[in-house]
């Protein structure tokens, strides 16, 4: 009896095991469209269109450390996920940086439990995560020993060695477990980012050498050979971003994987080397990664020329446009102008997403380059979703309610509380949103008019 | 007794209790020839439970509103007294508007106890019923005290820009008697 009952057991677990999916924790997905690859959200079957900001914290180093033990504040995160709802993102782009998320042995405890606060916080403001992993974590395990006269340290050695390839696979695995095991959110994360902004090392070796042969985990090639060194590049860039897509896909099924490219130029491309090939297809002799970040600035060029330098030659994968910004110098107005006009020429190329750089660039001295929130939220008035709804259009959302004090286009609860927070204030005519007659005095007039347009 | 009994009484004694209480406010008002402040229908009273105290009384004020069919959505009210004679001890809002901007707020060096109310934002209130009551204690003799809304008293309705109000402000006199 007990044998015919285990010949029974045995065959259904492992029917069991082999029917059932693996969790599938993305919520967002891509698709191929009319005009080319886009994001969809599987739960509404309805077209996703990234629109965001790129959000980081520096240290007393000027060093990225968003996450950083003592620096990662969730008060502060909150409030910025909060800003950022309101106006309408659904994307925030982060930096898990390599050389501050290694813990002694593996990741760092604290590091990981900042990362996993963050998602929860954005979940709950219906804001997707692109959390970008550059490098290796220099510490806790990730790095083997390579000749580095061979191998340059960086992403020579990273995309060329299979140590490399071996110390990424690791870091990504452990990242995503232990956002499992803090239970973090996984569908919310838009996809995860391989590398910040990648780029070959052309004047370190291996691509310094003039002579022998190199052994690379996509073949052997010959280093007197101009043409056969362009090969090794997209060769292994394509067996990099593989090898990677198909790790983060086994421990995250449904997921989606990008990297993420720098400004292109002329003399950038060579630097660079090509980048055609993160637009193709597997089938083509492509990669498999879901989505492509690219990330373009005014300062570099027109759009066209950068469409032109990063040789996109398919709209198979969906390119996001995941740093776009603008130096701060000059007017903001002209350069809020600047950027509208930019991201709606960018549609004309399928662009599927834009991640302004940066939401608080100002606030952490990032200096250098205008943030979204400065100058009474200049950037904001005509980036963010609740003012320009179609991303392709310089059309702006109609005009916003007496009363809407927080400027979501809604006259609600929440503007409800920001006026009974500035009840009995008084400034000049129009001091606050809440002086909604601008006559110095935040009183019951005022708030007759916000009744009046309550709900709408 | 069973449940349904206790409840039908208690409706009965409430509703009775507050047709006194309506019954006796009018009888106030007529009786000591309040004045009323009013404009496109809205009417302000202020009533007193006494109209005669010794001094070391304490005696109610209250603010009686009527919005003649207006939807009002803020009151900014301001009772003025004679400080030599009275002094405001509390405020306490009605419930007819339940938002309280700024709760009660009494200065008596100035003389003025001041609350400023709202209705809720989805819901304008049209009707009758107390703004706010004032808690006095009589300090000091007199033959006839005047407690009075102060001409900053100002009150919103929907469609409005500016207060309702115009004209007289509301008073009521109280005769304050030396303590025996």
């Amino acid at each position: 009896m007990k044998k015919s009952l285990s010949l029974l057991i045995f065959p259904l677990i492992s029917i069991v095991y082999v029917v059932c999916p693996q969790n599938v924790y993305a919520r967002i997905a891509v698709r191929q469209g009319s005009t080319g690859g886009e994001f969809y959200d599987t739960a509404t079957n309805k077209k996703f269109t990234p629109r965001g900001n790129n959000f980081l914290l520096l240290d007393s180093n000027k060093q990225i450390a968003t996450f950083n033990v003592g620096i990662y504040n969730s008060t502060d995160a909150e409030s910025v996920l909060s800003k950022m709802s309101q106006y309408g993102y659904n994307t925030v782009r982060v930096f898990v940086y390599a050389p501050a998320v290694g813990g002694s042995v593996g990741l760092n405890n604290g590091y990981m439990n900042n990362v996993a606060d963050f998602l929860i916080r954005a979940k709950a403001h219906n804001i997707y995560v692109m959390p970008t992993l550059q490098g290796i974590p220099q510490v806790g395990g990730y790095l083997s020993p390579v000749d580095d006269t061979k191998f340059a340290d960086g992403y020579n050695m990273t995309v060329l060695t299979q140590s490399g390839i071996n110390g990424k696979e690791k870091f990504v695995k452990d990242f995503i477990q232990a956002l499992k095991t803090r239970n973090a959110p996984l569908d919310h994360i838009l996809g995860y980012s391989l590398e910040n902004e990648f780029s070959y090392q052309i004047d370190l070796p291996p691509f310094s050498l003039t002579k022998g042969t190199i052994v690379t985990p996509g073949g052997s090639f010959d280093m007197s050979n101009a043409a056969v060194k362009q090969r090794m590049m997209d060769v292994n860039l394509v067996n990099y971003t593989t090898q990677l897509t198909n790790t983060i896909h086994s421990v995250d099924p449904g997921s989606l994987v990008a990297m993420g490219w720098y400004p292109l130029t002329a003399d950038r491309i060579q630097h660079g080397g090509s980048t055609k090939w993160i637009f193709v297809d597997p089938e083509n002799g492509g990669s498999n990664l879901d989505f492509i970040d690219l990330h373009f600035y005014p300062l570099y060029g027109s759009v066209a020329q950068q469409i032109q330098a990063y040789q996109i030659t398919s709209h198979k994968k969906p390119i996001v446009m995941g740093e776009f910004g603008n130096k701060n110098t000059g007017d903001i107005k002209q350069a809020a102008t600047k950027l509208r006009d930019w991201q709606i020429t960018s549609c004309q190329y399928n662009i599927r997403g834009w991640i302004f750089w940066g939401w608080n660039t100002a606030g952490v001295n990032q200096t250098g380059y205008f943030s979204a929130e400065e100058s009474n939220n200049a950037i904001n008035k005509l980036l963010a979703p609740v003012f320009r709804p179609d991303p392709c259009s310089a059309n702006t959302a109609p005009a916003a309610k007496s009363g809407d004090l927080n400027n979501d286009l809604k006259v609600d609860n929440n503007d409800y509380t920001i006026f009974l927070a500035n009840f009995g204030k008084t400034g000049d005519a129009g001091f606050s949103p809440s002086d909604i007659d601008k006559n110095g005095v935040v009183d019951i007039f005022d708030y007759n008019i916000f009744v009046g347009n309550f709900g709408k | 007794m069973n449940n349904k009994r206790k409840i039908t009484i208690s409706l009965i004694t409430t509703g009775f209790v507050l047709i006194v209480l309506l019954a006796a406010a009018y009888y106030v008002k007529f009786q000591q020839g309040i004045t009323n402040s009013h404009a496109s229908g809205v009417v302000l009273q202020v009533l007193s439970t006494k109209t005669s105290v010794k001094v070391g009384d304490e005696f109610i004020v209250s603010v009686y509103i009527d919005t003649g069919g207006l939807s009002v959505t803020g009151a900014d009210v301001r009772v003025r007294y004679d400080s030599s004679r009275l002094l405001a001890e509390t405020i306490t809002p009605g419930t007819f508007l339940p938002v309280v901007f700024v709760p009660g707020k009494i200065t008596q060096a100035s003389a003025i106890a001041q609350i400023i109310l709202g209705s809720n934002p989805t819901a304008p209130k049209a009707g009758n019923g107390i703004l706010e009551t004032v808690k006095f204690k009589a300090i000091a003799a007199s033959t006839a005290t005047n407690i009075f809304l102060g001409p900053a008293t100002a009150i919103a309705a929907v469609g409005y820009p500016t207060s309702v109000l115009s004209g007289a402000m509301p008073s009521v006199n109280v005769a304050i008697t030396k303590a025996p």
